[in-house]
């Protein structure tokens, strides 16, 4: 096979007023004719811009390249002038990107995006232009391609704005495609099928793939042959089955075993007699949607959450699966009475929350807290570690009367985090850390029950895997009950002795987590089991 | 879309009504009378005054037959330029004070878009740190200041440009027009920038460079309609701004526009001249932010107004 592009000694050199940052660190690596390559790599391991280097695309003048070369049909594309450079990009060698919502300009119609690549490139105009326009939405799978061609991007869901980023990115017929991350953005059914056409249109094209992504179970199911990136250098590189069933690097072996895998360990059974703690009956929870009437305004709902009932017994986790959109976080914050849902009960400790005035409901808070998904955005900016997790203890006055520092520094201990570290700001710690800080908090007052809403889907899977057994840790020495919530089945599936699986607002499914993975009985938790591939490298050792 | 702009007229009544009422009755509450001169006048010709302007009947009558009016489109008497309705006095210096805002609006989006599209393309540079130094002074320095120093630099030692009037010799609108619009393309060139830097920023810009454009196209293209919604939020109010005071302009360059009666009018207490340019700003400002919101809408697919 000939090698369509060859990179050799790739340094990109970030200069910052802290330093330089060696982003990409003297990598070498070539991609062969009709291949999919795939780089993985946790974030800030340089992947992306090593990607960027060849593409031209890094932000100057902060970023440099400090050496290398990288042939592409005898031309070395860090040695081209932008001009040349334009030439190749976009026409031989395309990209796509992570988040296809805005990576679309919004504002113009898709068709437009389409025919300018195509008018850049090649003498295409007009009625031929727009017929290529069409014929490449056919095969990406956009139905009507006549019609939506007058549409804006926000006018399509993400799997077919994902689709249009890709036909964009063929319509010129590029021998090389660069996808970076190009499934992350996604729920795991699109993201299933997505892949599927990736894999299609490269055997149809007989085009070669550069494929980035942080995802191992995505890397493992597309690629032929993959790099793993760490630090900017690459660590073992090499054919996908060999890498993923004899990995010889000891990294790749952190970010294999950082997979979760398997069931809980041990699983608390629904026989053994225990208080239930948590009873949910006929929550439903609406928003209401206008829509644009003469003076009166119509009033529609969207049913968020829709007829829901579930019970949670103490010290037990409850995993509540899902792909965007299915009212996961709302049944959270119906729960914790963020959002007061329109019907129903919710019975807490026996305590009817919605009952509960706002004054009294403040206090019962103490014995259910929450963690949110994104820690940068879910602790406070300008808050010490140290006055984040002193304000609920001096808020509800803890029993014992150690002083407040001592509280934090042990609850600095519980989750694993340096005493001086509560000096920090946020922004000063790592996303890892500020997720421990969140949890810290969360605890700081002995709750009860904690709604966990995606806690570990923005971080790298080393860190995750430290987060969930964090996790896992405190809910047993706490006997905390907890619902835990997330996209990712084997997550859920570490993490829960009960699962739910939650579409449109509704329970379709719920019962023992292993019972649920093992013969899932609704439609839907089938689809849902399915396109969650299982990793070869598991299916083949085991 | 005919659904909006009816709705935010039908809101735009009751502004005009309580922006009338308000100025109606704080004129009358503020002390002194619209004959009131350093001469003293007889105790008869006031009455007489009075009486003929029914100054001297109950204020609710007063309000009543002035609402009345409104209604009409009749704005009243001046009661400092005898014989002459405020209709005629506005109908003499609107043109002239539209003119004047039109060019300097002109001006100030022209030089300022340029200018921060300019500066954005190359952020933290001589590039952008130059143009942006020049919009600090052109927003620090009043047009009271400007408009002078230019008079002083081009009319008198130059002697390139007339230094006043407004349509008596050729050039004579250029030095008003620049010192009116100087302040606005500052602010013009700030906003734009910042609209930019955040547009070029974004990851469909990332996608543009990929497929391979040019920067210029990427720039007209891809980031300006984005960039530039900033700047025209910001146009409807400071075009109404830019109306409203231009009575220092008015004044510096002897322009027989509406400013100057609109401030000598709060002078005299012409009680409905006042009420009448009051008026007339208050419903030139809803419109022009009408105008810029509706635009702004309409250059946002998202808000839908393109299709449905």
């Amino acid at each position: 096979m000939d090698k369509i592009l060859n990179v050799q000694n790739l340094r990109t050199y970030f200069h910052t007023r802290a330093g330089i940052i060696k982003a990409v660190d003297d990598i070498s690596f070539c991609i062969h004719d009709g291949e999919i390559l795939g780089i993985v790599g946790e974030s800030g391991s340089g992947k992306t811009v090593a990607c960027h280097s060849l593409m031209g695309l890094i932000p100057q003048p902060s970023a440099k390249i400090e050496s290398g070369s990288a042939i592409f049909d005898q031309t070395d594309l860090l040695k081209c002038t932008e001009k040349q450079l334009r030439r190749i990009r976009g026409k031989r060698i395309s990209m796509i990107f992570q988040d296809p919502m805005t990576s679309l300009n919004p504002y113009m119609r898709i068709g437009t995006q389409l025919t300018e690549a195509l008018k850049q490139h090649t003498d295409l105009r007009g009625k031929a232009a727009t017929d290529q326009v069409i014929t490449t939405l056919e095969e990406v799978g956009i139905t009507e391609p006549e019609k939506r061609i007058r549409d804006y991007p926000h006018q399509f869901s993400g799997g077919m704005q994902q689709r249009v980023m890709i036909a964009m990115a063929l319509i010129t017929g590029p021998e090389l495609l660069i996808a970076d991350e190009p499934t992350t953005a996604l729920d795991a059914t699109l993201q299933k099928q997505i892949l599927e056409l990736i894999k299609k249109l490269q055997q149809t094209r007989k085009l070669s793939i550069i494929f980035i992504s942080h995802d191992l179970n995505v890397i493992a199911n597309i690629t032929d042959r993959v790099l793993i990136m760490q630090k900017g250098k690459i660590v073992e590189s090499g054919d996908t089955a060999e890498i993923f069933q004899k990995s010889k690097h000891r990294y790749t072996k952190k970010l294999l075993d950082a997979i979760p895998t398997g069931a809980k360990q041990h699983p608390i059974s629904t026989k053994e007699n225990q208080q239930t703690l948590l009873e949910l009956s006929n929550i439903s929870t609406y928003f209401p949607v206008y829509s644009e009437g003469m003076l009166l305004r119509k009033k529609s709902f969207l049913k968020a959450v829709d007829n829901i009932s579930l019970s949670v017994k103490s010290g037990e986790t409850l995993g509540i699966v899902g792909e965007s959109g299915s009212g996961k976080s709302t049944l959270a914050r119906s729960i914790m009475q963020l959002l007061r849902p329109r019907t129903g009960t919710v019975l807490f400790n026996g305590m009817e929350l919605q009952a509960l005035s706002e004054k009294s409901l403040r206090s019962a808070r103490r014995d259910f807290q929450m963690i949110f998904q994104n820690p940068y955005a879910s602790l406070n900016p300008r808050m010490t570690v140290f006055k984040i997790l002193a304000e609920p203890l001096l808020k509800y006055k803890t029993a014992n009367n150690n002083p407040v520092s001592e509280e934090v520094s042990q609850l600095l201990d519980k989750v694993g985090l340096e005493h001086y570290q509560s000096r920090k700001y946020p922004h000063e710690l790592s996303g890892g850390q500020r997720q421990r800080v969140a949890i810290a908090r969360a605890i700081a007052v002995r709750p009860k029950l904690i709604i966990a809403d995606e806690p570990v889907s923005a971080l790298d899977v080393t860190i995750q895997a430290q987060i969930l057994e964090l996790l896992l840790k405190l809910s047993q020495e706490y006997k905390l009950a907890m619902i835990f919530i997330s996209h990712d089945l084997s997550v859920v599936r570490y993490m829960s002795d009960q699962v739910a699986v939650m579409h449109q607002g509704k329970i379709v499914e719920t019962g023992e987590t292993e019972k649920i993975f093992a013969h899932p009985q609704h439609s839907y938790t089938q689809s849902l089991l399915s396109a969650a591939h299982t990793p070869i490298w598991q299916t083949n050792t085991a | 879309m005919t659904l909006f702009l009816l709705k935010r007229i039908l809101q735009a009544i009751p502004v005009i009504l309580i922006v009338t009422t308000v100025t109606f009755f704080l004129v009358r509450a503020a002390p002194g009378g619209p004959f009131d001169t350093e001469r003293t006048v007889s105790e008869e010709v006031l009455n007489n005054l009075q009486s003929f302007y029914k100054l001297d009947q109950p204020v609710h009558i007063q309000y009543q037959d002035y609402l009345k009016n409104l209604f009409q489109g009749d704005l009243g008497p001046s009661f400092r330029y005898p014989n002459r309705t405020v209709n005629e006095i506005i109908a003499d210096g609107l043109p002239v004070t539209f003119e004047l805002g039109l060019y300097a609006i002109i001006f100030a989006v022209i030089l300022g878009v340029v200018a921060g599209i300019i500066a954005s393309l190359r952020p933290n540079t001589l590039q952008d740190h130059l143009p942006m130094s020049l919009t600090m002074i052109g927003i620090c320095l009043p047009s009271f200041l400007l408009g002078p120093l230019l008079v002083l630099a081009f009319g008198i030692q130059l002697e390139w440009l007339p230094v006043s009037g407004w349509g008596y010799s050729p050039g004579d609108k250029i030095l008003p027009v620049v010192t009116l619009g100087s302040a606005y393309a500052a602010y013009i060139a700030r906003l734009s920038r910042a609209g930019m830097l955040e547009v070029l920023g974004q990851d469909f810009i990332l996608t543009a460079r990929a497929k391979g454009l040019p920067q210029w196209r990427i720039v007209t293209v891809h980031a300006l309609r984005g960039g530039l919604l900033p700047v025209v939020s910001f146009l409807g109010p400071a075009t109404a701004g830019l109306l409203a005071g231009s009575f220092v302009v008015e004044t510096i360059f002897q322009i027989p526009g509406l400013g100057r009666f609109y401030v000598q009018a709060a002078f005299n207490r012409d009680y409905t001249m006042i009420l009448g340019t009051t008026i007339l700003f208050a419903g030139l400002i809803i419109t022009l932010n009408l105008l810029s919101d509706f635009v702004t809408a309409w250059l946002d697919p998202k808000q839908g107004f393109v299709k449905k």
